[in-house]
């Protein structure tokens, strides 16, 4: 019996006909997903899932396998071969690693001088930013977004003179910049790719050679307006384009080691605007509020680097141009964080003393149980 | 005022002194039919003692009627309450099945004693109480504990002050006060209570729904909010911003018959003597020494040819006597703060008795305006 092909299959067979002589070539589906996003003008609504389904069926049926070489681990090879943008061989055969065994990057940590370090990582006491991460940065509109993580930026060079930081803004044009960064000196010294210098060419190109140039703690302002741009400009579908800088991202911090924040805006009632999938794939989810008094805070949502950090409010307010961090408000929140700890373990140990005083005899059987039980 | 010695010590002895708790659905919760006549639920499979009360909380929980409840119990009509229970609780937990509650244990006479809804249970440890206490004494300069006091199932109040001294010497020249506040452990929520001290004679009160009344919620948010909020106190030394204005109307206005009678029975009411010819006597003295006032104007009332014993409250809330409420507040002050010949049960507890009269609204408050 023929099995029948649905429309989006043919799209996807289409693709590979007209680009690969109708076989799959041999990188990863991540790789192919991107180039097919990119390349097809007819991939929306074609969902990752459904992309990586066909590829099975076409490797199958053109008996395209992949088999990584001899001691050589998938992960690795497709990392090499991602770099040195060469062909890869990627088996899809699950192959399991003892985590021990596993490869790692040598990862470095970018500090501050600040005691914003202590929020962003707790694997030791003075904190700091980790390398290979992918953090995003929402808040409100005027909450200091921009601000905190430029005067970041800035900070990160004045410890680290061989720290290489890169500010890649969407929004704001050389004009705009100016008169920022008259407000706010400290950001002279700043990299800076202005996206609105390519938006006649394939920005794209631009910000994706940008974003895997040489390059250790990058800054993308803001991941949502070069959502909106490579759509209006380039005619991207929302999908496309999210799931492209989305991948862009996580590849730059997974693959290349990179530290990259990105500004992510909220929607009028404070809700985070991403993708599902951005939200998941991130190190971090860094929130910058206003708290009931009209201060300003950065709190995490989320921070695989900082677990025990997460909801530890820093309070901070600008002064000449500068971030200036509340040291004496976060030892409080230390002390907070300690009390609320101690209490929730207090009242587990309350809930066990009371199943140990009250839940530890078992009532008698009645005699009808006792009946079903002899039955049994 | 309390030395950290002894703040240990305190601390030490009502350490894990607290209300057991479970946090349950509806549907963990059994009933047979015997589970009101003999005291008893079912949970996970155990047999649990229950209180008398326990049953009416039970009741309340799933929206019956108080006083149907009630009716049932002094009718003892078990097996028809017992019956209620189990359909209406049957009908919640199809409509409120998710629903968490707190079940409230008491180890010292083995029995659950209470259920409340589970975001209703804001009390605090004994333990966390007193490590608030001092991150307070940590984070707040010149802040230091008055007295703690205990009194009831699971209460206990840790009462402080700040060191700068208020004088409010237009008034009267010993009207000299500091400012704190009392951290307050209840039977289902932990909360802050104003607190002042008296330095003429030492009268420490403890006042709820004055400016500063603060209620603990959940999770480090509380804990967050009732830093900042003292932090914001201290900068004007903890005085309610009502203080002053309050404090010159209480030594203005007269204290009503009601009042004054209630103050005086709530005294008498708890001395503890076992010989009723020796407690008369007592109640006799307590009343010349603290209410003078009370019997003058019980004589004035009967002068003027009515029966004091046959007026209701709303007739006494009008009749004037020579007392203040600044006097009476004083003298329920006074016995919370100090030891009497009287051997009052939980005398400390007037601390609260005299600061609530000075916070409420009072009977003759705008007795003026009668003349207009």
């Amino acid at each position: 019996m023929q099995e029948r092909i649905g429309k989006k299959e043919l799209v996807v067979r289409d693709f590979f006909e007209a680009q690969h002589g109708g076989r799959v070539p041999q990188l990863t589906v991540q790789q192919l997903y991107t180039q097919f996003m990119t390349q097809s003008t007819d991939a929306s609504g074609i969902s990752y899932g459904l992309f990586n389904g066909v590829i099975k069926k076409l490797r199958f049926e053109t008996g395209d396998s992949l088999v990584p070489g001899p001691g050589q681990s998938t992960i690795a090879r497709a990392t090499a071969g991602a770099q040195a943008d060469s062909v890869v061989e990627i088996s899809d055969e699950p192959e399991i690693f003892e985590i021990g065994s596993m490869e790692f990057p040598n990862f470095r940590k970018f500090k501050t001088g600040s005691v914003f370090d202590q929020l962003m990582s707790d694997h030791d006491e003075a904190g700091g930013i980790f390398s290979g991460t992918a953090n995003i940065v929402i808040g409100e509109s005027g909450v200091g977004k921009s601000t905190v993580t430029l005067d970041m930026l800035a900070k990160i060079k004045q410890q680290d003179p061989t720290a290489k930081i890169l500010y890649i803004s969407s929004e704001m044009t050389r004009n705009d910049l100016f008169f920022y960064y008259r407000k706010m000196p400290i950001i002279e010294t700043i990299p800076t790719l202005l996206v609105m210098d390519y938006l006649m060419g394939r920005f794209d190109k631009t910000l994706e050679k940008a974003i895997n140039g040489d390059y250790d703690v990058i800054l993308i302002d803001s991941h949502q307006d070069i959502i909106v741009k490579l759509k209006d400009v380039l005619g991207w579908k929302s999908t496309k384009a999210e799931t492209w800088l989305t991948n862009l991202i996580i590849e730059a911090a997974d693959k290349k080691g990179k530290a990259i924040f990105a500004i992510q805006h909220m929607t009028k009632g404070g809700e985070y605007v991403g993708s599902t999938y951005l939200k998941h794939a991130t190190t971090s989810m860094m929130e910058i509020k206003f708290d009931d008094a009209g201060r300003r805070f950065v709190e995490f949502s989320k921070n695989r680097r900082g677990g025990s950090l997460v909801g530890k409010r820093l309070y901070y307010s600008l002064v000449q141009g500068e971030v200036r961090w509340d040291e004496a408000a976060w030892r409080q929140e230390t002390v907070v964080s300690e009390l609320a700890e101690q209490e929730s373990e207090r009242r587990q140990h309350l809930e066990g003393q009371f199943n140990s005083l009250f839940l530890s005899v078992k009532r008698p059987q009645t005699d009808a149980e006792n009946a079903e039980t002899a039955a049994e | 005022m309390i030395s950290q010695s002894e703040f240990n010590q305190i601390k030490s002895d009502l350490s894990g002194n607290d209300p057991l708790v479970k946090r349950v659905k509806l549907s963990d919760i059994q009933l047979d039919d015997n589970s009101i006549k003999h005291n008893h639920i079912e949970i996970e499979g155990s047999r649990v003692p229950v209180s008398d009360k326990f049953f009416n909380r039970l009741g309340q929980m799933v929206n019956i009627n108080t006083g149907l409840i009630t009716k049932m119990n002094k009718n003892s009509d078990k097996e028809i309450e017992t019956k209620l229970l189990q359909a209406v609780k049957s009908y919640s937990e199809t409509r409120d099945g998710n629903k968490e509650f707190l079940l409230i244990g008491d180890s010292t006479s083995h029995q659950v004693t209470n259920i409340v809804k589970g975001d209703k249970y804001n009390r605090l440890s004994n333990d966390t109480l007193f490590a608030t206490a001092e991150t307070i004494l940590n984070e707040i300069p010149d802040m230091h504990v008055e007295s703690i006091d205990r009194g009831g199932p699971g209460g206990l109040s840790i009462n402080m002050i700040h060191g700068s001294q208020i004088g409010y010497e237009k008034i009267g020249k010993d009207e000299v006060f500091r400012f704190g506040i009392s951290l307050v452990n209840g039977q289902t929520v932990s909360r802050v209570d104003d607190f002042f001290y008296r330095l003429a004679c030492a009268n420490g009160a403890v006042a709820r729904n004055m400016d500063t009344a603060f209620q603990f919620g959940q999770g480090q948010d509380a804990f967050r909010k009732l830093l900042e909020q003292m932090q914001g106190w201290a900068k004007n030394g903890f005085v309610p911003k009502t203080f002053q204005d309050r404090l010159e109307r209480a030594m203005t206005t007269k204290a009503s018959y009601s009042e004054l009678e209630r103050a005086l029975y709530s005294v008498t009411g708890a001395i503890q003597e076992n010989d009723p010819n020796f407690k008369a006597h007592l109640i006799k003295n307590a009343e010349s020494q603290f209410f003078p006032e009370f019997d003058a104007t019980t004589k004035r009332i009967f002068r003027k040819g009515y029966n004091p014993l046959q007026l209701t409250d709303a007739q006494k809330k009008f009749i004037k006597t020579d007392a203040t409420i600044w006097d009476v507040v004083n003298e329920l002050t006074w016995i919370g703060s100090h030891d009497t010949v009287f051997n009052l049960k939980n005398h400390k507890g007037f601390k609260v008795e005299g600061g609530n009269l000075f916070a409420k609204s009072w009977d003759l408050e705008h007795a003026g305006l009668a003349t207009i």
